[in-house]
């Protein structure tokens, strides 16, 4: 049930040069049950944006607040109760001997009892398919296991907001697809935010209500994402590029008025008929 | 089109199977393959189907720096990676990396890519005249003199793409090169490779899950799957193949827009259609519901 | 911490006449002015050289680093100057010894800022030492900031998870490292091997002598740079005539 909002958010990572900001006089909120679709060229400081929230930076200027606390006077640790992130290629974290010790860390990190680990450490094996390999080595799982694990040892934290940083990148079409199975998976609990950076619209829109564009620091738009789809200027100035589904999908919504949702469920049959 | 039959096969590969070191299983089995001249081949397939095994097999990498059971016949330009080392086969095969990071080493984009022919300790002028020669090909002129770093991630694959181009291989073969792009740089990649095609005369072989970016320019897709070759032909009977038998890999939309409406289609006219026409297509299918 | 380390070093790509010098002559002044700093202990030639070696950081556009780089390493500094006292029991001993760590470190930080890694590999080559050890030098110098960001990479990955690396005994924060240098252990390998892929890929290995697309050559402002540093010993060795250390 968290809320965040960003107040007029500049960011520079040498104090001393004022003039290279890697973000500049960004304002946005997310509000509970939002699924923030984050977009922009390489570049363009969505990473940073991402990394501001969780407070992993800190703000040059302006303010970001997760229900009134500001994180800026936050630590990570504290800040991690209600947000937590999950970063580019999130395989690369692995250290533990087992997947047991690898999905334990965060909660152990929080104190909790044995008995409680244990349980919950079960319970969300179980639901990533994980859990005949609990005593297994993370790093002999095959490349999917991987992936259900680097997810799972973060939603074992149970986040009320949820960040990604490009999910998709060099990921094949079955990967991607339990990508998004993952993803929903989390937000079918009512009130869970998610914010996720990507440049793969077609895998953005299956997931996301909202949408925001940044551009060389600056947040050049936002909305839903179905008045995204029938945004031309942005795809015109050559910010974002329309792929084949997507120019496809805003050209059904906006000309024919079929519903967004049934468009998405459609393609989805489409492409998953292969399944 | 029509020369294809007479051009010359540049690639054979016959009941070729491979084993890392210490693995228990092969991650290559018998694989037969060609490449002509010319060709603009797309190898895709889920990760851990052996693709990049297979360029390391066909760029030498395996097996001199990667040990393990290598057996069939291999003829990469005459050349057998069991005989020849790493370095006479760069001068005809090259291969790019997935991530330009760790593919370059120098401080200004013309330092890197002078890097492999000072390796082949060739002359001065010769060098001076291939790093001119290879920025000039991928556009890069303005940027010598910056560090590749500093460079968008477009860019950095173009500067690795000139960098191994100055070992003046035949062959170009490129491991999923458009992971790290944004959509709009993945599209100018696509055409940028095909008219690097066109205008050096390369055959090209790219591992890629993004079909639907290249799909146009290809000659021949290749599927692979545990070690083994699914299906190798050209692209819409690969594409057929794939939907009926449901392979899971990347299929472009348009076919499987064509496809649902049971209209038989041209492979080479695919692209001819507009998205409007899609659009036309695709509200049938969604009334048809 | 260890970052500032690697900022006080970190070359910076200027258009200077300082930038522009032949490496293997500002190795020699470096290394040579280091090397006078080991040995003097006079408070004069010490302020001497330093005031030279501030000239040479102001002409290569290099002050704003420098400071940050003393900044940096303020606690040294310090740490020289307190053990210093305590031995001696001398402020005057305390101020030159640790004078002459900044003059070190002085004359070591302008070469690095003004050499470009891969320069001084070719100064390095050039001068004998086999391609082999240039190469792995060079290839150290340049994927040092790459392995600086992989660290904070992982180590926000893991402070997402609830790590927390100043909490309890001693044994205890070490082995809160673990997480961190683990995963960097295992891309630090994975790493290795692609670069030594790609290395392979660009022909590396095929001749025992590579060729050098770019010759080092001594040009004008060189011959003038190491006149003044013989210049600059000249008048020490005189100051050191008439005025001999007691």
């Amino acid at each position: 049930m968290a809320k965040i909002s960003i107040e007029d958010v500049s960011f520079s990572y040498e104090q001393d040069k004022k003039n290279n900001f890697v973000l500049k006089d960004v304002s946005y909120s997310i509000l509970p049950g939002d699924s923030v679709l984050l977009l922009g060229p390489n570049g363009s400081g969505k990473t940073t944006l991402l990394k501001l929230i969780m407070g992993l930076l800190k703000p040059t200027k302006g303010k970001i607040r997760i229900d009134d606390a500001d994180t800026s006077k936050a630590s990570v640790f504290e800040i991690s109760k209600k947000v937590s992130m999950i970063f580019q290629n999130p395989e690369k974290q692995f250290f533990a001997e087992t997947v047991r010790e690898e999905l334990s860390f965060g909660l152990k990190n929080r104190g909790l009892r044995e008995e409680e680990i244990k349980k919950k450490v079960e319970e969300v094996a179980k639901k990533f398919g994980l859990f005949e390999y609990l005593d297994k080595s993370p790093f002999d799982l095959s490349g999917g296991e991987k992936r259900r694990l680097s997810i799972a040892s973060i939603i074992i934290l149970d986040p009320e907001v949820l960040i990604v940083d490009e999910p998709t990148a060099g990921l094949d079409f079955q990967y991607r697809n339990l990508m998004i199975s993952i993803i929903r998976g989390f937000l079918e609990t009512r009130n869970k935010s998610l914010v996720v950076a990507t440049h793969d619209i077609d895998f953005g829109l299956r997931i996301a209500n909202k949408a925001a564009v940044i551009n060389e620091g600056k947040l050049v738009w936002s909305g839903d994402v179905v008045s995204l789809l029938r945004e031309e200027e942005i795809f015109s100035k050559g910010i974002l590029a329309h792929t084949f589904t997507s120019s496809l999908i805003s050209r059904v919504i906006s000309q024919s008025n079929v519903d967004f949702q049934k468009v998405v469920k459609i393609l989805e049959e489409l492409t998953e008929g292969l399944m | 089109m029509s020369t294809e039959e007479s051009r010359k096969t540049i690639i054979r590969i016959r009941n070729l199977s491979f084993k890392y070191k210490n693995a228990e299983k092969n991650v290559l089995d018998t694989i037969n393959f060609d490449v002509k001249e010319g060709e603009f081949v797309l190898i895709t397939g889920p990760s851990g189907s052996g693709k990049s095994t297979l360029a390391r097999i066909l760029t030498g990498l395996i097996p001199n720096s990667y040990p393990g059971d290598l057996s069939g016949e291999i003829s990469i330009m005459s050349f057998d990676p069991r005989r020849n080392k790493i370095y006479e086969i760069a001068q005809n095969v090259g291969l790019v990396l997935q991530n330009p990071e760790n593919q370059l080493f120098a401080l200004t984009v013309e330092d890197d890519i002078a890097f492999g022919p000072e390796n082949l300790g060739l002359e001065r002028k010769e060098i001076k005249e291939r790093v001119e020669w290879s920025l000039s090909v991928v556009d890069l002129q303005k940027e010598r003199h910056k560090a590749p770093f500093e460079l968008s991630g477009g860019l950095q694959q173009k500067v690795a793409i000139a960098a191994v181009l100055a070992m003046k291989p035949k062959i170009l073969i490129l491991d999923e090169p458009t992971s790290y792009l944004d959509t709009l740089s993945a599209i100018k990649f696509a055409y940028f490779l095909n008219e690097l095609k066109r205008e050096l005369n390369l055959t090209i072989i790219l591992i890629e899950q993004k079909i639907d970016l290249f799909f146009k320019f290809l000659s021949r897709i290749v599927v692979m799957n545990e070690g083994k070759i699914l299906i190798d032909d050209e692209p819409d009977v690969v594409m057929n193949f794939c939907i009926r038998n449901k392979i899971p890999i990347n299929i472009p939309l348009q076919l499987l827009i064509i496809r649902t409406l049971g209209e038989t289609y041209d492979g080479k006219k695919l692209y001819d259609y507009q998205v409007d026409d899609y659009k036309m297509l695709f509200e049938k299918i969604i009334n048809d519901r | 911490m260890a970052m500032n380390f690697v900022k006080a070093y970190q070359f910076s790509r200027k258009e200077t006449t300082i930038h522009a010098l032949d490496p293997r002559v500002k190795l020699f002044v470096s290394v040579g002015v280091a090397i006078i700093g080991i040995i003097t202990l006079d408070p004069i030639e010490i302020a001497f050289l330093t005031v030279i070696q501030i000239i040479i950081l102001a002409l290569s556009k290099s002050m704003k680093l420098w400071l940050r780089s003393l900044k940096a390493l303020t606690f040294f500094i310090l740490l020289i100057a307190v053990s210093q006292y305590l031995t001696t029991q001398s402020l005057i001993q305390a101020i030159i010894f640790s004078a002459r760590f900044i003059l070190i470190t002085s004359a070591t930080s302008w070469f690095f800022y003004t050499t470009s890694p891969e320069d001084l590999g070719r100064a390095l080559e050039q001068m004998g030492v086999p391609s082999d050890f240039s190469l792995a030098f060079t290839l150290s110098m340049r994927f040092i900031p790459v392995i600086a960001n992989e660290f904070q990479d992982v180590y926000d990955a893991q402070r997402v998870r609830g790590l927390n690396l100043e909490k309890g005994n001693l044994l205890e924060r070490t082995k809160a490292f673990l997480p961190i240098l683990i995963p960097l252990f295992v891309e630090v390998i994975r790493r290795t091997y692609e670069i030594s892929d790609a290395l392979e890929l660009r022909g590396y290995g095929f001749k025992e002598k590579r060729s050098h697309w770019k010759e080092l050559k001594l040009t004008t402002n060189d011959y003038i740079f190491l006149a003044f540093f013989l210049l600059t010993i000249a008048i020490i060795v005189l100051h050191r005539l008439y005025y001999p250390l007691v």
